[in-house]
Order: C-alpha cells, then structure tokens, then sequence
C-alpha cells in the first residue's frame, strides 16, 4: 500500500484559552500507486486539512495531529522533519486553490518550476532548464521557452494552474495531492485541468488525491471518494456508487445540489 | 530606458517647482537682507544704497530669471553675509554633509538588515523579545539627543574620539570617517529600528503567504524558505521606507552636526536663515531637494528590478 491514513485527528490548540477544538476526526484512507481519490465536502468540512496533512504542511506549533499517515512506509506524522523533506516535492507534491497565490510573484516561473530538482537532485542548470522546458511542454503549454521567462502575473489563471502542476510533476511523484485546484478557474478551463490531471495519472502513474467542493468533477475524475462533513468522513466508496445511490442524508443533498444542465433533461 | 527619461522629466519639473516656490517665498516674507546687513541703526539712504547695489530693488521675475539661469551654469549667485560666491562657501560643507549623510545610510543599511532578518527568523525567542523593547525604547529617542548620550559616553568618557577636532576630509579622509562615524551612528540608530522593524514585520507578514506554503511543499528548509522567498518579497516595502529614510537622514544631519561641531550645511544654513542671506538658504534648500528626488529616484529604480510587476 502506498498510502495508508489511519484514525488521523487534528486539533488546534488555542493558546489564551487553553481550549483544543477538534477539527478532523478520525479520517480513515488508503491508495495504491495509480490511484485517484477523491474528498467531497463543504468549506470547513476538514478536507483541506487532511490534504495539507498528508502534504506534511500543517503548521507544527499550533496543530495537534493524531493517528497514522503511513507513506511508503515511514509514518509521516513522527517521521524526522528531514525525512519528511525528502519526501515533499520529490514523492509527494501539492498543488493548491489560488495558482497566482501560490506562485512567488517576484521569481521566474521556470525557477519556480525546476525548484524541486533543485532540491532534490545533482542536475545543474541546463539539466534543469531542460527539464523545466519538457515540465511545462507535458502540461500543454504552447511555447514553453516563453513560459519559463515570465513571471506569473503574466500568465493567465489557467496557465499558471498548469504551471503549478508542471512544478509538482517534475520530478514524477507518487502521489499528487490537488486541493480544489479549479475552484478559482472559469468552467471552461476547470473541465481542461481535470482532463489534464487525468492524463497525467494515465500517462505516469502518479496517484491523485483530489479535493473538491464539486460532487460532479469529482465523479468525472475519481475512482473512490471520501465524504467529509463537520470533520467526519460520512461516506466512502466507489463514486458511481455514492454518486447513483447515495446512503447519507448529506450526500444526497451533495448530490441534489449539482446543477443540472438545461438543455439536456 | 524610457523609464527612466520619464522619471528625469519629472525630476527636472519638481526641481524647478521648489526652486520657484523658494525664491518667491523669500520674496514675500518680510525682513529686508539689506537692514541685516547694516543693523537697525542704518539710515534710510545707506539702506537703499545698499538695496540698489544688490539688485534688490528690480522686479522679482527679472531677479528669479537671472538666479534660474546662474543656477544652470552652477553659479547660485553672491551670499550677502560672506561676500563670496555661494557655491564656494557651500562646496566642502556640502561634501562634508553628503560624507555624514552617505555613512549614516551605509550604517542604517549594514545594521537594520541582519537585525530585521535576525528578529524575523527568531520571532517571539527571548533575544527578540528583549531587541524589540530595546529598539522600541531607542525608536523614541531623537538623533540630537543620542548623540549628546554618545559624546558623553564615546567622547568624555571612554575617549574613543575628541568632541570638537573634525578634521576635513580633504586633509585627512581617514580621519574624517572616523569622527564622522559617530554622529553617523546616532542619525542612523533611529533608522535603524524602524527598518529593523518593518523588515521584520513584514517577513512575518509575507511568511503566511501561499507561495510560502508552495516552498515547503518542494521540500525546501525553513531557511532556504525565508532567503529564496520570504526576504525577496519582505524587502519591497522596506526599500520604499529605506526611500522616505534616506531623505530623512540628509535633513536630520543638519541638527547632529550641530551636536558634533561638524562644520556642514547646518550651521551655514541656520545662520543663513537669521542673517536673511537668501542665496546661501535658496542654494542649500535646492540641494537638499536635489537629494531628495534622487533619492527617490534610486528607490523607483530599484522597485523596478525587485517587482517585476512595477510595468515601465
């Protein structure tokens, strides 16, 4: 198993009052390499906490982290922060909701690209410009030369979203975990990064856990999705399943909540 | 490059605003440089002989023409009081001044960014809680008064330097930076805490950011984080302020070389103002504008290399 999550709570210490609120209880989750996963739920249902989790990017100070996120093994959440490191952008990647946020906006996309084998391998420069080039060719940008020498105000959202995923993907991980990555993209353009994320899958096997809002792109997407609600996982299962038959009261108002197309009835 | 043609245009505009706006406010206040020449005891006729002879008495846009075009051939006109060319009265005070405010940057810049840096990356530890209070209390102190405390200290009684013995640094340049170096130290120190602080506010600030959790998320380490990161984005605001400071520090000079008896332009400019010898003001009040829009200049410059952003 690549990925086995395990019982995982978070807990969010408030220093002045002493009190810890418990945000995500008891997440269970396993993938296998080549999976896509999926987690469903509103805002402040936990989904993104458990994402950035995984990602190794809670916060330590203030975030009380319980159970088991075994990856390859090594249990992320008592693992040593240097073990931790060699994982992150090397085996396991992240792409996240605002591209231009998460983009530094005084750098080069195509440092910002090749940043990972920066860190994580011997390649010099042209080794890694290549690289970089070949990244943000396999993510369809057109003219990725021109890419690689502009900033990200440059760019628009959707191609700084592909950049994002360049940057992820450039070292092949195992595991790609996109949290919601086209909430803050226009339709026309979220249908392309999923189809995107798909091929990637496809094409290397990289794992995909996908966190969104939308019931329906994760259906196109998804093999298997988690519910979460209120920190719970509600429901979990094939999404054909969840998504034709769905057991809970709130999946079904999930489910209810898509809007359907008008010209097709 | 069209940027910066632009920015010279301007330049050019606002220089010529304040050199207008100077001359004809001296132009309009009362006092008559021809009475402080002569005292009040003077008679009538000496005084209007005296204000015939300095052109005093020809309409002011004839005499605003001429101080305009003296000024492009770097001729600033006589000083009343002196009876010599301005430019060869204010020339080595200048240099002296300039000397005093370049140092007093250099030390802002050399002092502020390690402790900014070193505050942000060690925040709330217990060094940083005691430098925070110290540079709070040191915020509150102005330049003229830490130097007194540094003369009393550095000068009466440790020694380190003479009150008094400036030596020009046409004579001895050496010397003269070291005499310099604590005046320079107490117009920076102010300086320095505030750019220390906002550096180190603003790191923090910029260290919430997305783009930062994308950085950990390659697998970078916390410092590669805060150098490749954090400080590049942290040091816009802090080159604006170091902007705003650098003007700052030229018009703050002028009271601590009074502290120090260093013979600059704040001496000649405060007897200047009492003696209404207005070419000597008119001449150090353009030059101060001058630093300023330079000054200013260099930020915008600089801006422009930081933000990619900032369009030309």
């Amino acid at each position: 198993m690549m990925l086995y999550v395990e019982d995982l709570s978070i807990q969010v210490r408030d220093k002045n009052a002493k009190t810890d609120t418990t945000l995500v209880y008891d997440v269970d989750l396993t993938m296998e390499r080549g999976d896509i996963v999926g987690i469903v739920g509103e805002s402040g249902s936990g989904k993104t906490l458990t994402a950035l989790s995984i990602a190794g990017l809670l916060s330590r100070h203030n975030m009380e982290r319980k159970g088991k996120i075994i990856f390859e093994g090594i249990n992320l959440l008592e693992c040593d922060r240097r073990v931790l490191r060699k994982l992150q952008g090397n085996e396991i990647s992240m792409i996240f909701q605002e591209p231009l946020n998460s983009l530094n906006p005084l750098i080069k996309v195509g440092k910002q690209v090749e940043e990972s084998l920066k860190i994580h391998t011997t390649m010099d420069k042209l080794e890694r410009k290549e690289r970089a080039i070949k990244a943000l060719r396999d993510v369809d940008l057109d003219n990725p030369e021109a890419v690689y020498n502009s900033y990200p105000h440059e760019l628009s959202g959707g191609m700084r979203q592909r950049v994002m995923i360049a940057s992820a993907m450039i070292i092949s991980p195992k595991l790609l975990i996109a949290d919601e990555p086209t909430t803050a993209l226009d339709v026309t353009i979220q249908a392309e990064i999923v189809n995107l994320l798909k091929t990637i899958n496809k094409e290397s096997g990289t794992a995909v856990l996908f966190i969104s809002h939308d019931l329906s792109l994760v259906n196109t997407l998804c093999e298997r999705v988690l519910v979460m609600q209120n920190g719970y996982v509600v429901e979990s299962g094939i999404c054909d399943d969840i998504f034709h038959h769905p057991k809970m009261e709130y999946t079904q108002k999930l489910v209810a909540a898509i809007p359907k197309n008008p010209f097709v009835n | 490059m069209k940027y910066v043609l632009k920015k010279l245009l301007t330049m050019i505009i606002t220089l010529l605003a304040v050199s207008i706006l100077v001359f004809f406010a001296f132009s309009l206040i009362p006092g008559n440089p021809a009475i402080s020449r002569l005292g009040t005891e003077a008679t009538q006729e000496s005084i209007d002989a005296l204000t015939h002879e300095m052109g005093l008495d020809r309409p002011v846009m004839v005499r605003f023409g001429e101080w305009v075009t003296g000024i492009l051939r770097g001729d600033f006109g006589m000083s009343y009081s002196y009876n010599q060319p301005v430019m060869k009265l204010l020339s080595q005070k200048l240099g002296t001044t300039i000397l005093l405010s370049l140092m007093a940057i250099l030390l802002t810049v050399l002092l502020a960014f390690p402790l900014g840096i070193y505050m942000a990356r060690n925040s709330d530890s217990k060094l940083d809680i005691a430098l925070t209070t110290i540079n709070q209390i040191i915020m509150a102190i102005p330049s003229f008064f830490s130097g007194i405390l540094l003369t009393l200290i550095f000068g009466v009684t440790l020694k380190v330097f003479t009150p008094g013995a400036f030596v020009s640094y046409k004579t001895n340049f050496m010397g003269c930076l070291g005499y310099l170096f604590f005046p320079a130290l107490s117009i920076a120190l102010p300086k320095v805490t505030m750019v220390s602080k906002l550096l180190k506010d603003t790191a923090l600030s910029e260290a919430n950011k997305d783009y930062v959790r994308t950085a950990y998320s390659r697998g970078n380490r916390t410092k590669a984080v805060f150098y490749n990161h954090v400080l590049k984005n942290a040091m816009i605001p802090v080159i604006t302020f170091l902007g705003m400071t650098f003007a700052d520090i030229i018009a703050g000079s002028i009271i601590v070389e009074q502290v120090f008896s260093v013979p600059g332009m704040g001496r000649i400019l405060l007897t200047s103002i009492s003696g209404r010898d207005y070419p000597v003001v008119e001449a150090i009040i353009l030059i101060l504008a001058a630093f300023v829009v330079v000054s200013n200049l260099v930020v915008d410059l600089l801006y422009h290399k930081f933000d990619p952003r900032i369009h030309v």
